[in-house]
């Protein structure tokens, strides 16, 4: 079988650069007095704008709007005030120096690192201060021709991210056109000299955020039904569960908080640690010794870890580790380790897993989960009708057929059947016994073939005639470190139990009355052949009997329950069914 | 003059006028934009440096450029186009177009970058604003060793500075909290925010300190500001 190492991945897809788009930034319908100056040098005598045109003036680092006196200014989308000139002169004049030369004034910040300018403003307007938030068409001022110009108009410049200057070099045309960007910045841009579309940007349009969920150190052992593509987990194994955000919002991202459930009992989370990679490479961040996210060794089944802040770009994760307890295949439990995203700050909130969002400015919710298997390499029980729960084991070399029949475990059929183990089989160093419980109409004789390579290779193979019902078959040690199994036989024969024994076998011949331990000739391909069925030989020194007898069953009365109870101690855990 | 570049003179709404109307106060400013004629400078001698300012597109805010078309005698600038000039001895102190301040003349240099107007020369030292509109930085440097400072980095929205007549102290707006005020840098390097009943200094021709007074141009006209002794410096 093709192992593939668990790398699941789920992404929410996304949404695109949160770029900050602009509305007409005024009330009224006024036209464009003067567009940048697209070839962005001063002095050089050149003006063109954004349409090859030259309707612009050398140098222009805005566009100017034909506002009359008194016109209303608003905000072209939403943003935070960043500072403000008042107290100039209404109609500065050409050359005016007021203000920095634009008069008075207004400058936003915006979400996405942009800035915008609202220039030679009305003395006395200015409605808002700095640090003041302002939705998208909030009002900011009138206009007026105050600081350097030539008649009364609104100067409307864009600051790119980053930039410290409004110089032409710091600030960009907005407007798409053969001689400028590729995407309008506006919602609308209208037609040429017209004003721009009055429409402001949906200010819930969706953020650039996205959960993942992956596994590491798992294997897809099981290809088949339900936990085909679900990673498989061995009892004992530890492995990582890793979730990971990614803000690619264009923005920090504030208040974050992961919800984690572990929603199968059988999985249990010993340990976390949640890293960032803001300086480059991953690296313990300050939330992991945030009081309030749960200790390190109590996690439980489920609960917050507060993330902190995030920078635009920044991703932080946390790595669970884990040890899978008891195999889950086909346990009516879910079998899942889940994330959601329970808050960021004025973008995202949901109260449980599945549940809507209450608020949401993302595309997607930010919910991951992936299922994880137990499995067990050393114990079957074939009693569902569910094709999964062969669990790997499948028919082998032609003739045979082997399903599954509801209730009655693993069907085989033909003249001379095969079946065969999956590749994660794993026969423990100490193992000595195969059990096998079987319903026949009539005894069979078997042939145990086992190989020590995933493919199979024959190392050795056993024979023995097994009775309808349990049979404890005992091997030995020299098939210790098989890989693979084949059973062979020529009826038919339903298989509802398959387990190995590891150690000394515990039975107790005195109670055991309905096990059949048959005669076994054993080839370990060298020559070697030679029973194995031992004689049942009371331990002194733990108090356990062992089978060394070499007769095919006990018939003590009782013996049954006894046998039962045994197997219990020495598996530790029994598949649960369906 | 074209008619359309009457509409558009008619339209400018200010200081097309150069030193010519400062020596006579003006009750409307706006009048004084339909002159297209400007002096920028005229020397002890009597020698005048001026010219013409170009028109520019209605309701915008382009720059006030000038195209020289007076010079004084030894310096031939005549069709040059500055954004403002005045005379040092016998050179000539303008800023170009992109805004580079040079010296032109028998010690021709480059002083600076990123210059706005209007200059302010006394005493070998030339005042003047420095960066990208509104952030402009009031930048003083010595007209012999092209020494460079900036007094007030702080202070990032500065204009039409004047210094005094020794050059060591200098007179300028600035938005303060928001607001257009007159500043006084005094020689002990303290700042006094003056009273001008609300007025600031608003012209392309840079405001002239004589004795104790500063005097002023806005769109009203000219004013003049007295400045108090105690903010004189006195540790001169």
């Amino acid at each position: 079988m093709k192992r593939l190492i668990f790398l699941l991945v789920f992404l929410i897809p996304a949404v695109g650069f949160a770029q900050t788009k602009h509305a007409r930034p005024y009330q009224g319908s006024f036209g464009v007095t003067a567009y940048y100056d697209t070839d962005k040098v001063k002095g050089n005598g050149s003006d063109e704008d954004y349409a090859c045109n030259a309707f612009a003036y050398d140098g222009h680092g805005g566009t100017d709007y034909g506002l009359p006196l008194g016109s209303t200014v608003i905000a072209s989308a939403a943003g935070t005030v960043n500072r403000t000139n008042d107290s100039c002169p209404d109609y500065g004049g050409l050359g005016s120096t007021c203000g920095g030369y634009l008069g008075n004034w207004v400058e936003l910040k915006h979400e996405d690192g942009t800035m915008t300018m609202y220039a030679h403003m009305k003395r006395g307007s200015i409605a808002v201060s700095p640090g003041q938030t302002v939705t998208c068409g909030q009002r900011l001022g009138q206009s007026a021709s105050s600081g350097n110009s030539s008649g009364p108009h609104l100067h409307w410049g864009n600051r790119v991210a980053g930039s410290t200057t409004w110089g032409i070099t710091g600030t960009r045309d907005i407007h798409q056109g053969g001689c400028s960007r590729n995407n309008s910045l506006w919602v609308a841009q209208g037609a040429y000299k017209a004003a721009p579309g009055a429409e402001c940007q949906d200010d819930n349009r969706p953020r650039d955020i996205d959960l993942r969920i992956n596994v590491t150190e798992l294997e897809d052992k099981l290809t088949q039904g339900s936990s085909a593509e679900r990673p498989d987990a061995l009892p004992e194994q530890t492995f990582e569960v890793r979730l990971r955000i990614n803000n690619k919002a264009g923005e920090a991202i504030r208040d974050v908080v992961l919800a984690y459930e572990i929603a199968n009992p059988n999985l249990v989370a010993v340990d976390y640690v949640i890293e960032s990679n803001v300086s480059g490479d991953w690296a313990v961040n300050d939330a992991d010794s945030d009081e309030n996210n749960p200790a390190k060794d109590a996690m439980g089944a489920s609960g917050d870890l507060t993330m902190y802040a995030f920078a635009d770009g920044e991703s932080k994760r946390v790595r669970i580790t884990m040890v899978a307890m008891e195999p889950t295949l086909g346990v009516e439990v879910e079998s899942a380790v889940r994330g959601f995203v329970r808050n960021v700050q004025g973008l995202y909130a949901q109260g449980s897993f599945g549940a809507e969002p209450s608020e949401s400015r993302t595309d997607e919710k930010l919910e991951v989960q992936q299922h994880i298997d137990v499995l067990t390499d050393d114990a079957w029980a074939f009693e569902s009708e569910e094709p999964e729960m062969a669990e790997g084991w499948a028919p082998c070399e032609g003739g045979t057929e082997a399903f599954m029949e509801a209730g009655q475990g693993l069907a085989v059929r033909g003249s001379e059947t095969c079946l065969e183990s999956p590749v994660w089989t794993d026969i423990a160093a100490d193992t000595n016994e195969l059990l096998l419980e079987i319903a026949a109409e009539q005894s069979l004789d078997f042939t145990l073939e086992w190989s020590t390579s995933e493919a199979f290779e024959p190392a050795g193979n056993a024979r023995f005639t097994a009775e309808s019902g349990r049979n404890a078959v005992y091997l030995g040690e020299g098939w210790a470190g098989a890989k693979r199994l084949r059973i062979r036989t020529s009826g038919n024969y339903h298989l509802t139990d398959l387990r190995f024994q590891p150690g000394t076998p515990i039975v107790d011949p005195g109670t055991d009355d309905d096990v059949v331990r048959p005669d076994v000739d054993v080839d370990l391909g060298e020559g070697d052949d030679k029973s194995t069925t031992p004689d049942a030989v009371y331990n002194q020194e733990d108090g356990r009997m062992v089978i060394s007898g070499t007769g095919g069953g006990c018939n003590a009365a009782g013996a049954g329950a006894s046998w039962m109870a045994l197997l219990l101690v020495a598996f530790g855990v029994r598949r649960r069914r369906e | 003059m074209k008619p359309t570049l009457l509409i558009i003179a008619a339209s400018l709404l200010a200081f097309a006028a150069g030193c010519d109307e400062v020596s006579q106060p003006s009750s409307d400013m706006r009048t004084a934009a339909l002159e297209s004629g400007v002096t920028l400078d005229v020397s002890a001698d009597g020698q005048v440096l001026g010219g013409e300012v170009e028109p520019v597109l209605p309701n915008t805010d382009a720059m006030r450029v000038v195209t020289i078309d007076r010079t004084p005698n030894g310096v031939e600038l005549n069709g040059r186009r500055v954004l403002d000039a005045r005379m040092v001895g016998n050179d000539v102190l303008v800023i170009d177009p992109d805004h580079t301040l040079r010296r032109i003349g028998q010690q021709a240099a480059v002083v600076d970058r990123d210059v706005w107007p209007p200059l302010s020369i006394e005493n070998g030292r030339v005042a003047y604003v420095k960066g990208h509109a509104p952030d402009l930085q009031l930048t003083i440097a010595d007209l012999a060793t092209l020494r460079k400072t900036v007094p007030m980095p702080s202070l990032l929205t500065v204009w039409s500075p004047a210094l005094s007549e020794d050059g060591d102290e200098v007179v300028f707006g600035a938005s303060v909290n928001g607001q257009a005020k007159i500043v006084h840098l005094d020689v002990s390097g303290e700042t006094h925010i003056i009273d001008a009943k609300g007025r600031v200094p608003s012209s392309p021709i840079a405001p002239k300190w004589q004795d104790d007074r500063v005097t002023f141009h806005d769109e009203a006209g000219e004013f003049t500001v007295a400045l108090a002794p105690s903010t004189k410096g006195g540790a001169r």
